[in-house]
């Protein structure tokens, strides 16, 4: 899954995926195009590849690369 | 992507965030470059001429409106309790105020076109089920009424053309096209994937407006027209009905009918024995495709490839301009590997699917449409057959021979009055006197002894020109005078004249009596292909009467042209 993750990210932004690090702080902003239409493309696609459905209140919480991966991780577990 | 050679310049106006459908735009198709005018600052950005709009080149303005525009209206905000008649009235106060924006934009950028979005139809409303069972009011009718209201005001407004993002909404489902999370966050309504349905409907939208729809379908028949093979399964075997399964083909048939009738031209290419195929189309009572409606028939064992450019000579159109459906798909694949230029989309596997994909084509999408569209197959076809006889090396009255005219000279009844004055009001070109008698001076020439009024139909193989030719003579002693003379230019260049003449002087001779004929020539600056008429025809050129020429022939037995059957 976070591979994948990953993978969108990088070809959403056009950045190496190697770029994204777990524990780093990665957030809006630190990554060119990442900002908030760029962060709104990219909700939608995790929602899309992954077929999950995320609330308004996650989605604004989703700024950074861990939350994201959290926000994900407690969605396609339950 | 799916797009388009030249790059096109588009750009986004809306009253919500132009954004999401901008970057959809540029990932759908590489040949556009997209800008966008911001959020909400559609009606800014137009009414200051000092805006970024009107700072930038672009080549076609999308007005993206949503339904948040008419969000104001009393109707959206207290829907059970609104003044109706008031209501109706923001409608066209809405309507303006859109075309005012138009205009004001038009008048700085006078040759841009200008696409507006409609209003989607929303689901869920306030009205619930009243929206079609109360007499009062129903937001979605009101939409529809706005919509309408656009459009008829747009059809009048030359480059301005109405998107119908409705189109979109029925095909997808309005849940799959609107997000309201993306409204409320990010001002955009449209979903991630219906942002993409809009961008992919607005390119094929936009190409129209910039490059002409194709003008040829040429068609397999086995499995595409009928379903089976009528080589092997024979006439009785092959799938083609009027309902069940076989009607698929029929009304497949029917859609391609549909296009050919506003100016597709249709041509066949199969491999097939071409005496089998005929036979399908006299004798399979559910055929409605009919032979003459292909203007080209390549059927033979031929390469497909090598067919479809000898089809694409014959009718002259680039093979850039044709489609090619064909349910094979290696012959669908040989042909785009032999004429990369040919557009062979792929078929469905299930002809139920047939007619939706033809419709879905961009290729023979229309923006507008003309009387010359209707009759783009007929004088095609009557071009192309006159053309292909006269392409033989044969001489031109073999030619003339081999178009089968016939020519019926009859005295003119009061039936047909009303054509042979129209005949007399328009005709310029082979018209020799250019009088411009009215019904009823017609009317008394037919019972007065002096005039011979006699009307010319003609018909050849290519169809029945009907009433295309006048006489009037008119009798001084042992003179007839031809006061009128004048034909078609439908007719002209079949020597149907030479026809006319000859008949007339007949009739003057033996009917009246004249040995002496007298021609008429009222020079005028349309006529002038007649100047040598009379004197090729044995005729004296006599006097010059107030600009008007005469012609006298003492011996007036003229031949009949051969080619000619009465």
């Amino acid at each position: 899954m976070e591979n994948k993750l990953k993978l969108i990210i990088a070809e959403l932004f056009g950045v190496e995926e190697n770029t994204i690090q777990n524990d780093s702080g990665v957030v809006k902003g630190d990554i060119l195009n990442w900002d908030s239409l760029g962060q709104l493309q990219l909700i939608l696609k995790i929602e899309d590849s992954f077929n999950v459905k995320f609330t308004m209140e996650e989605i604004k919480q989703m700024q950074d690369y861990s939350t994201i991966l959290n926000m994900l991780t407690s969605k396609t577990i339950t | 992507m799916n797009c388009w050679n030249a790059v096109v310049k588009v750009r986004l106006e809306s009253n919500s965030n132009p954004a999401f459908l901008k970057s959809a735009l540029a990932v759908e198709c590489d040949s556009l470059i997209v800008e966008e005018g911001g959020y909400g600052l559609l009606e800014p950005n137009i009414i200051d001429t000092h805006s970024s709009l009107y700072l930038e080149e672009f080549d076609v303005l999308v007005l993206a409106l949503s339904i948040e525009y008419l969000e104001n209206l009393p109707i959206f905000k207290k829907p059970y309790a609104c003044n109706m008649e008031a209501e109706y009235k923001n409608i066209t106060n809405v309507v303006n105020h859109l075309l005012d924006l138009v205009k004001t934009f038009r008048q700085y950028r006078p040759n841009i076109p200008v696409c507006l979005f409609s209003f989607p139809y929303q689901t869920n409303t306030a009205y619930n089920f009243l929206e079609t069972n109360s007499e009062e009011m129903s937001l979605n009718r009101y939409i529809a009424s706005v919509n309408n209201q656009l459009i008829s005001s747009v059809i009048g407004l030359p480059g301005t053309y109405v998107f119908d993002i409705n189109h979109v909404v029925i095909s997808h489902g309005y849940m799959n096209v609107f997000d309201h999370r993306m409204g409320y966050l990010a001002k955009s309504p449209y979903s991630n994937a219906g942002v993409k349905y809009i961008a992919k409907e607005l390119i094929s939208f936009i190409k129209r407006i910039f490059e002409p729809s194709k003008k040829v379908l040429i068609l397999d028949l086995d499995n595409t027209l009928w379903g089976g093979v009528v080589g092997e399964d024979g006439i009785d075997e092959i799938i083609l009905s009027s309902d069940g399964a076989g009607k698929a083909y029929q009304d497949f048939q029917r859609s391609i009918k549909n296009l050919a009738d506003r100016g597709v031209l249709l041509a066949l290419c199969s491999k097939n024995n071409e005496q089998d195929v005929i036979d399908v189309f006299e004798k399979h009572p559910d055929m409605l495709l009919q032979w003459d409606d292909f203007i080209v028939k390549a059927i033979n064992w031929e390469d497909k490839a090598k067919n479809i450019k000898a089809i694409s000579e014959q009718l002259n159109v680039g093979i850039d301009s044709m489609v090619f459906l064909d349910d094979n798909p290696t012959e669908r694949m040989w042909v785009r590997t032999a004429l990369p230029e040919m557009d062979a989309p792929d078929l469905p596997i299930d002809p139920s699917g047939f007619v939706a994909f033809l419709y879905s084509l961009d290729e023979f999408k229309l923006m507008s449409l003309t009387q010359e569209d209707f009759d783009k197959t007929i004088s095609y076809k009557a071009e192309l057959s006159r053309n292909e006889v006269k392409e033989s090396g044969i001489t031109y009255n073999d030619y003339l021979d081999t178009l089968e005219l016939y020519c019926t000279v009859e005295n003119t009844g009061e039936s047909d009055i009303k054509r042979v004055a129209q005949l007399l009001a328009k005709t310029n070109q082979f018209n020799f006197t250019g009088k411009r008698y009215k019904e009823n001076e017609v009317m008394t020439m037919l019972h007065d002894q002096d005039y011979h009024v006699s009307s010319l139909r003609v018909k050849d193989r290519f169809g029945n020109y009907g009433l295309v030719g006048l006489v009037i003579l008119l009798k001084e002693g042992d003179k007839a005078i031809i006061d009128t003379f004048i034909l078609s230019c439908r007719v002209l260049g079949k020597r149907v004249e030479d026809f006319l003449l000859a008949n007339l002087c007949q009739y003057s001779l033996k009917q009246w009596g004249c040995t002496v004929i007298e021609g008429l020539y009222k020079p005028s600056n349309k006529n002038n292909q007649l100047k040598d008429f009379y004197i090729k025809n044995g005729f004296d050129f006599i006097a010059d009467i107030n600009g008007t020429l005469h012609y006298i022939n003492h011996d007036p037995v003229i031949e009949f042209p051969m080619h000619i059957r009465t």
